[in-house]
């Protein structure tokens, strides 16, 4: 078991280190000069030829170590990154960092909400599925989560918000995360994701339904919905993988959900980064995201691991 | 039911544009942000566009260039996976296994937005944004197999007749491995479309002179609180569909084993 731990550990540093390296080689690899992409259009420096300018660039080469090989700037790279030093941001020129922190906890309090919608939807259509199975009150909901699986996120959040917001004026409609906006967004989140786990946890509690345990339970004659909680107690572990896991399909949903209700989180500082060529602003959303997913994913494994060997 | 609304979609969006009296990108100020009628069934946008005629001409773009990423993504993924398990645990697979987990750590739309920083925007660095994620899980399926048929009584009788292991693969494993990608790759086109209308949505697609569901949505999103019917339209061409497709998936599934659950990679 020690043996396996390790093993992942080291692969999951692998990951992180070579996604860092795509990171850090998208941004250096734009073509044209990085320096010059880094001052950018700062208005005191915009004539090209004055002495501030080349004085600037040539801090800038020595600050990046650009005269040195690829593979010392990136380790300098990596050193300010490790200690969440991005930089400043292109268009504002303040530091990354502390603009991340001042989305962050809109960004955490959107997903926690939403994962939790998403979670008690799934559950209680993925129960009720499985319990009926076969029968047309699974089948209508079956239907219902490929109908919801089919409409895109920012198609529910528009329409939410024409339906909320102008006929029955229950969602004010402004830019902003109050703590009262949040049930929206969030709902709309949930909304999204609640059909692919109501769908694995119908898959998984079936499968638990046709080993010999439950056999023996219906023989003694257990009522139903004994059955079902007892079959569904022994997936927890499984399911518990699958909700860390939607947390990694969460952050790229939280893009196009933030975009949509103007929410001022993560996903949308890092759409603004993008159309406004911000470098240093992408290269820290991107890394951190990275370093989230990588994480979830390795305390997957470790709980599978651990799953594996109490067996 | 599913095959027969997929082909009425494909007829429309084929020969909807030719035979409509509005022309797709003539601004026409008259008639702007004009509610539906018989005129213009689904109104018409703020330059004074036919929305529905748009939607047709837009289909043909998002259409073609979900299928296109969808049969690269395909091919890709065959191959690669192949490749993988025939040479199991070599080199090579570890290689591709270790690309796949750093691919797999961004998310989508992260990774699209990344790309989409180096080559810039634009419908063809969207497909190629699609084809870098998409051949995954396909090459995951189709190493899976290959594994799994390797362990067969009938590679090693094959082996023991002399036959070489590529020969194998493609004469006795690859028919099989298609069965299971087609259904696989239903799945993956809705998600593809979803995709592509959301990444256009966010303004990383095709510029908006040129009609695109996902960029029409975001082009109707300033007015849509007066005129819903500026995303009623494209919102719905969308969701129909990618629900013609999944139902499409979910028949093909059933029809090639109704027993079996495939695995699916979301």
């Amino acid at each position: 078991m020690i043996k396996k731990v390790v093993g992942k550990t080291i692969s999951s540093i692998i990951t992180i280190i070579l996604a860092s390296m795509i990171v850090f080689g998208v941004v250096r690899f734009i073509p044209g000069d990085p320096v010059k992409i880094i001052i950018g259009s700062v208005g005191e420096l915009s004539s090209k030829d004055s002495d501030l300018y080349n004085q600037k660039v040539n801090s800038l080469r020595e600050e990046y170590k650009l005269d040195e090989p690829v593979v010392i700037q990136y380790v300098a790279w990596a050193k300010r990154a490790v200690s969440l030093d991005f930089g400043k941001s292109m268009k504002t020129r303040r530091d990354v960092k502390d603009e991340l922190a001042e989305r962050l906890p809109a960004t955490v309090m959107l997903s926690v909400a939403g994962i939790i919608i998403e979670f008690v939807l799934g559950l209680i259509i993925g129960m009720l599925s499985a319990a009926y199975y076969d029968k047309l009150l699974d089948k209508i909901l079956r239907l219902i989560c490929v109908v919801l699986i089919s409409i895109p996120g920012f198609v529910v959040g528009l329409m939410s918000i024409y339906y909320f917001g102008v006929i029955n004026k229950v969602y004010s409609i402004s830019v902003g995360s109050t703590a009262g906006k949040l049930w929206l967004p969030a709902m709309v989140l949930g909304l999204v994701g609640a059909p692919k786990i109501a769908r694995y946890i119908r898959a998984n509690i079936l499968e638990e339904l046709g080993k010999g345990y439950i056999v023996a339970e219906i023989a003694r004659g257990y009522p139903k919905w004994k059955i079902v909680k007892n079959a569904f107690a022994n997936s927890i572990p499984i399911i518990i993988t699958y909700l860390l896991y939607s947390f990694t399909t969460l952050i790229g949903g939280a893009v196009v959900i933030e975009n949509v209700f103007s929410w001022p989180g993560l996903g949308a500082y890092a759409l603004e980064s993008v159309l406004n060529h911000d470098y240093p602003a992408i290269q820290a959303y991107v890394c951190i995201t990275v370093l989230m997913i990588v994480v979830i994913n390795y305390i997957n494994e470790l709980i599978e691991i651990f799953e594996s060997c109490r067996r | 039911m599913a095959i027969s609304l997929l082909i009425a979609i494909l007829a429309m969006t084929l020969f909807g544009p030719v035979l409509s009296k509005y022309d797709v990108a003539k601004q026409n100020a008259a008639d702007r942000l004009l509610l539906p009628s018989k005129t213009h069934i689904m109104g018409t946008d703020r330059f004074g566009r036919d929305i529905f005629v748009r939607l047709l001409q837009g289909g043909r773009i998002t259409i073609s260039s979900a299928v296109t990423a969808l049969i690269l993504a395909v091919c890709i993924g065959i191959i690669l996976g192949m490749i993988m398990g025939a040479y199991e645990n070599k080199i090579i697979d570890i290689v591709l296994l270790r690309v796949m987990d750093v691919l797999l750590a961004f998310p989508f739309i992260v990774l699209a937005m990344l790309v989409v920083t180096f080559i810039g925007t634009g419908m063809k660095n969207l497909v190629l944004c699609i084809v870098i994620v998409y051949w995954i899980p396909f090459a995951r399926v189709t190493r899976k197999i290959v594994c799994t048929e390797k362990q067969s009584v009938l590679y090693e009788a094959e082996l023991l007749l002399g036959k070489r292991p590529w020969k194998i693969i493609v004469q006795a494993i690859l028919p099989k491995i298609i069965q299971i990608v087609l259904v696989q790759s239903t799945f993956e086109l809705a998600s593809i479309i979803l995709s592509l209308s959301a990444l256009s949505f966010l303004g990383l697609g095709i510029k908006p002179p040129s009609p695109e569901w996902g960029s029409m949505l975001s082009d109707g999103r300033a007015h849509f609180l007066m005129y819903p019917h500026l995303i009623a339209g494209p919102g719905l061409a969308v969701v129909i569909l990618v629900f013609t497709i999944n139902l499409l998936g979910e028949g093909l599934r059933d029809y090639f084993d109704p027993y079996q659950k495939v695995e699916l990679i979301d």
